[in-house]
């Protein structure tokens, strides 16, 4: 695994914003969503923004990735902190301070359209540069969400990042799951050997399931 | 405390029931911590004024008071002095050929009326108690000091059981050699486990325990729910129907959950018989339909294989597309620009 250390504008192995010659003009700012934006990073009105920026103008995760890809603009403007919907932040992240889920969008714009990530950490900010290795770009993004914290009521989206923590998610699936399993109990309470109650309880008990497989970097 | 003092005090404050304004100090003096969000869903729950809710943790006070300290005759005649319980349906109890439930929700003098029939069934046939240890649940201390207090002689024939492994051992041997257990199944210790039951106007998380130890055992359950009585101090209890539990051949899991989920139904219908209309002496009464993102009602049968294919697309639901463990990841912050 790659390690980053402590440099001017890049991760030590050489790599940098100018580094390979095939990033040098796309970069991507992670930037966190609140009602100024941070000095020494560029417009959204000058980029793509990629979630509702502070002019309120807003581009889904989806979206904006699709217009990405089609126009490979030179400037994305992401917020992480917005992406906490479970259709979109399905990249699950274990650290020691954090288990929760990140969207993929930072991945794909480092390794797949070739951006360079300028990530803000509060009063620093983390340079990858393309092709960096999935967990260095891992690392920034929740580098970044931690620092939004520091932000305080400033940080407009500190009230939905509860979506993204494992431990809650688990308890909303174990919510709906126990909900229609109750909901099948009860409409066979009078036939139990029903082939039909069978046949719903193994589908539940397989979609149940499908939240704990994994797929492992 | 006297009984007759705290009979009268209980009696003197009834006025406080028609209170419908939020008093700090007597919550203060109650030490019942109440959030605004909490008076209003007292309000709504209830239907009482919120004085109704004061008095019954007033009568809570003074009951613990009343016991706390006291020696096992003083609290013996306390519950003479205050049980007005009619017990012809225990009767029941004590005549059955098999192992008895009791089952019983943290409603109203729970306490005193679990004390009260174990001390009367236990003359004749061993009864387990069944209840959380203190350890995990500091409310149930009072069990074991009562217990302790009154039940310490092996002749009272009354145990105390906590809920763990060897514990749940216990009350399926007991069960299985005739004996009676009491037990709480409107509390749960893993909410994962439950399975949500329409109860009183909303769903309600219970576990299915003592359906399966009932079926099990091939005891039968007796619905069993404590009652406030008269304007002092007195409790009596309301017996249910008592409920028998299939006990034909089932074959898997699957069939085993439905059956147990019916058995517990039936058991919290007949709680509902008894609680509904005086919620306000519920011991969960401020969870009781709290949480909005829990549904009121269960799906309809014609829904089931919608909502089954529902929660398939729902993204919840989805394997995470990777997995990173980064703990131990050395990363470090460049330094800004």
């Amino acid at each position: 695994m790659a390690m980053l250390e402590s440099a001017d504008l890049c991760v030590p192995d050489g790599r940098g914003l100018d580094g390979d010659g095939t990033s040098t003009d796309r970069v991507a700012y992670l930037l966190p969503t609140q009602l100024q934006r941070p000095s020494h990073y560029p417009s959204e009105k000058s980029s793509v923004c990629i979630g509702r920026g502070i002019d309120n103008a807003s581009l889904c995760a989806a979206k904006g990735l699709r217009m990405v890809g089609e126009t490979l603009p030179s400037c994305v403007v992401i917020h992480p902190d917005q992406l906490t919907d479970p259709a979109v932040a399905n990249v699950l992240v274990q650290t020691d301070e954090f288990e929760g889920y990140i969207s993929p969008i930072e991945i794909l714009l480092n390794r797949k359209y070739g951006y360079a990530l300028d990530i803000w950490v509060g009063d620093q900010r983390i340079k990858l540069p393309v092709n960096s290795s999935v967990e260095e770009v891992v690392w920034g993004v929740v580098r970044h969400l931690i620092s939004c914290r520091t932000l305080g009521d400033g940080w407009l989206e500190a009230h939905t990042q509860r979506l993204r923590m494992a431990k809650v998610r688990e308890r909303l699936r174990d919510r709906k799951g126990r909900f229609v399993a109750s909901s099948i109990a009860a409409a066979f309470a009078m036939e139990p050997s029903a082939p039909s109650a069978q046949r719903l309880l193994q589908d539940l008990a397989r979609i149940r399931g499908l939240a704990t497989m994994r797929v492992t970097a | 405390m006297n009984v007759r003092f705290a009979q009268m005090l209980t009696w003197l404050a009834q006025p406080l029931k028609a209170l419908d304004v939020r008093s700090q100090t007597i919550e203060r003096w109650l030490e019942l911590p109440l959030s605004c969000d909490d008076v209003a869903h007292l309000r709504e729950r209830t239907g009482c004024a919120l004085g109704a809710y004061y008095h019954w943790y007033l009568q809570k006070m003074l009951v613990a008071t009343a016991i706390k300290g006291a020696s096992a005759d003083r609290a013996r005649a306390f519950l003479a002095a205050t049980d007005r319980t009619d017990y012809s349906p225990a009767q029941a109890l004590l005549d059955s050929p098999t192992g008895v439930i009791v089952a019983i929700p943290h409603h109203a003098h729970y306490i005193l009326t679990m004390t009260a029939l174990a001390m009367r069934v236990g003359k004749t046939r061993k009864v387990n108690v069944f209840y959380a240890s203190p350890k995990t649940n500091q409310g149930n201390a009072v069990f074991d000091q009562l217990h302790s207090m009154l039940f310490s002689d092996p002749a009272s024939g009354v145990d105390v059981i906590h809920n763990t492994r060897q514990g749940l051992a216990k009350a399926i041997k007991g069960l299985k050699r005739g004996e009676v257990v009491f037990i709480m199944p409107d509390a749960y210790a893993d909410v994962a486990a439950t399975m949500m039951y329409p109860f009183c106007g909303a769903l309600q998380n219970a576990m299915q325990g003592t359906a399966a130890m009932a079926r099990k055992t091939e005891a039968w359950i007796q619905p069993l729910v404590s009652k406030v009585e008269g304007n002092g101090l007195a409790f009596g209890a309301r017996f249910g129907a008592p409920i028998e539990v299939p006990s034909n051949a089932l074959d898997g899991e699957d069939q085993e959950r439905i059956v147990d989920y019916a058995v517990m139904r039936k058991v919290f219908s007949a709680f509902e018989e008894s609680m509904a209309g005086e919620l306000v002496l519920w011991q969960n009464i401020l969870q009781h339909g709290r949480d909005t993102k829990m549904p009121a009602h269960l799906a309809p049968f014609d829904d089931l294989t919608r909502e089954v294919e529902h929660l398939g697309l729902d993204p919840l639901f989805r394997a995470p597309d990777l997995v990173v463990d980064l703990r131990g990841f050395g990363g470090a912050v460049t330094r800004s620009a």
